[in-house]
């Protein structure tokens, strides 16, 4: 594997948080309606300390990334087990997000367009990112990111008059154990994506110093942005209106005139959708032809000797 | 052969819900009504090769089939992307907004911030039809009229299509729209329509008093009775707040007035403030006991109350006003 910047990783671990939080977490957290507000802080500060133990106790060894060090793991029947349950739960989760990704965009833009044609090109182009390595995804996520972050500021001008303080109250109409429950749910929910980055091993990321603490920092700014829109989702729609739209991130911006003549902005700045949820599945898929490749060379080296070859004239 | 996949998808992308505006009929303000249990819908639709507006009418059971017959009346598709103003019969209103709600909650093309309004006495069709006859199919007009009937009557006290929907969805409050009447085969703008739930139970025309309670009010001329004669009086810089205090609300209102029509030339004295107190005071008091008459929570005070966690129902809220008004004199003449 060829060396990733530092910078690349953080930026791939933006937008596998950012596609969590549009796929699993936004529709956990409406139901908790005003409580959504204490449910996204108890969250975040629960995935922090989750994420930071994880990382801590993975990049312990440097060497080897996730697949291996499983794989090492005694009893060896064990690591194996947890490498296929890990790749059959990437695979489904990437199955997840084409689904989720195909239904926003045929209701979102292409209404009238047949969804399977939605799919096909989701999936080719899912399949071309795939067929890269890690490093091109993480120079394509470096140069979307500074694309997001410039997107999440321009929103964030546009929706700040339009915040609405009290819908924030009441807090706590939901009782404690659920909302202890809904933050639990945050925190797993926010960590899981992360783990495919474990497929780099520390020693590839350079400059190597303080890269725990680099990945940890990076990580505290992903929780705020989170955290902002969902602040903006509750003071802006309210709990009502948040709670009838599938994607209510989506319908901050509908609402809203720039300039007073600037409409239907939304589909324009929602369109980083698309990058979130494309880079997620490509580093799943990634994960699972990791495994396979793993195995496939452990196990049967000949034919895998046979496989690499024809792609390496394929390629060349 | 990656250039030949790329360009074979680029082929595909072409033309995805790829729609010419000159191929849409862009209704700009329509109006629904319900007859024998159909729905009615008018739409007012400008035609630019003719240079003017026209009006269309479908029928249906549904409001998708009332849909689908007015589009089969026009040449070509009906788009609301562009749709400013929506009008409902206060027949419908009073059945119930539900079957609306969900049909332009559900229609992505429809922007949500149109004006929405209730027809007061009259059908929505009526609206459209004295509408399109007064404004000389003017297409500038035909739309700023509701901006204008908004801007004076209603005091810039816009209500749009989501606020709507988002009292009506609120917890502890309830919804009010702006009414529109004819008189004399001109649309004039009429009462606030009073809500509960999603249903119409009444009118108020109390607009002044609604204005000031729902913390919009910029300004207020006022007409009043001053030592028998007949004056007018400008309230400027309203500043509203309001608080919860041993489980009821408060009002705070501080403001400006001056005199600005006296053609009597009445000597103003120090208690014209103190009417024009009371009188607005009134005017928030009656409409609170109006509201309550009919259970409707129309400034969500059920709701406020939830938010300092005090459980209490709208019948047995009370409301406490403090007004402040400091007369100033007009500077120009004595």
């Amino acid at each position: 594997m060829n060396k990733i910047h530092i910078f690349s990783y953080q930026t791939m671990l933006y937008f596998l948080c950012r596609s969590s939080f549009l796929a699993f977490l936004l529709p956990l957290l409406i139901k908790y309606k005003s409580d959504m507000i204490i449910v996204s802080i108890l969250g975040s500060i629960i995935s922090y300390i989750l994420f930071s133990i994880i990382i801590t106790m993975f990049y312990k060894q440097k060497k080897d990334n996730i697949i291996e060090k499983t794989d090492n793991i005694n009893p060896k029947i064990i690591g194996k087990i947890i490498n296929i349950i890990f790749a059959l739960a990437f695979l489904y989760l990437s199955l997840i997000l084409i689904t989720k990704l195909g239904n926003f965009i045929k209701v979102e833009y292409l209404e009238n367009t047949s969804i399977f044609l939605i799919y096909i090109l989701i999936i080719l182009t899912i399949l071309f990112l795939s067929h890269k390595d890690l490093e091109t995804i993480s120079k394509s996520s470096t140069i979307l990111f500074f694309i997001s972050i410039l997107l999440f500021i321009f929103k964030c001008i546009i929706l700040l008059k339009h915040i609405d303080f009290t819908y924030i109250m009441p807090l706590f109409t939901n009782k404690p154990l659920s909302i202890i429950k809904g933050s639990l749910l945050y925190a797993v929910f926010i960590n899981v994506p992360t783990i495919l980055l474990f497929l780099i091993p520390q020693n590839e990321i350079y400059p190597k110093k303080n890269v725990i603490n680099k990945i940890k920092k990076m990580y505290a700014f992903i929780l705020f942005v989170i955290f902002f829109h969902t602040f903006l989702i509750l003071t802006v729609l309210g709990p009502s209106l948040s709670s009838i739209y599938i994607y209510p991130e989506f319908h901050l911006l509908t609402n809203v005139k720039v300039l007073g003549f600037l409409e239907k902005i939304e589909a324009i700045v929602s369109i980083i959708w698309l990058a979130d949820f494309l880079l997620t599945i490509s580093i799943c898929l990634i994960y699972v032809k990791t495994t396979i490749i793993y195995y496939l060379k452990k196990l049967n080296p000949k034919f895998y000797n046979k496989i690499n070859k024809y792609n390496y004239y394929n390629n060349n | 052969m990656k250039k030949i996949l790329v360009l074979i998808i680029l082929l595909f992308l072409f033309g995805c819900d790829y729609k010419e505006i000159t191929d849409s009929s862009v209704a700009t303000i329509i109006g629904i009504d319900k007859e024998k249990d159909e729905y009615v819908i008018t739409a007012l639709i400008p035609r630019k090769e003719e240079n003017k507006t026209n009006l269309y009418k479908g029928k249906g059971f549904s409001l998708s089939s009332a849909f689908n017959d007015l589009n089969l009346n026009l040449e070509k598709n009906i788009s609301f992307s562009h749709l400013q103003t929506m009008i409902i019969s206060d027949v419908i209103a009073k059945e119930g907004t539900n079957e609306i709600i969900k049909y332009f909650i559900r229609d992505e093309e429809v922007q949500k911030n149109f004006y929405f309004f209730v027809s007061k006495d009259t059908t929505a069709e009526n609206i459209l039809k004295a509408l399109l006859k007064t404004n000389n199919n003017d297409y500038n007009t035909l739309t700023n009229v509701f901006i204008k009937h908004n801007k004076i009557k209603f005091k810039n006290n816009s209500i749009a299509f989501h606020d709507f929907v988002n009292n009506v969805l609120t917890k502890g409050k309830d919804a009010t729209l702006h009414s529109i009447t004819l008189n004399n085969d001109k649309v004039i703008p009429s009462n606030i329509a009073l809500f509960k739930n999603e249903k119409l139970v009444d009118f108020s025309n109390n607009i002044i008093g609604y204005s000031l309670l729902s913390k919009k009010a910029k300004e207020i001329l006022l007409d009043l009775k001053y030592k028998d004669e007949l004056i007018t009086v400008l309230i400027y810089n309203i500043n509203v707040k309001s608080y919860v205090k041993d489980r009821n609300i408060y009002y705070k209102i501080n403001s400006k007035v001056r005199v600005k029509e006296n053609p009597n030339d009445v000597k103003i004295e120090n208690d014209l403030k103190n009417i024009i107190e009371n009188n607005l005071i009134n005017k928030m008091i009656d409409l609170n006991k109006e509201c309550k008459k009919y259970n409707t929570d129309i400034f969500g005070f059920e709701n406020v109350l939830e938010k300092h966690y005090i459980k209490k129902e709208f019948k047995d809220i009370n409301l406490k006003i403090n007004l402040n008004l400091e007369y100033e004199k007009d500077g120009k003449y004595e």
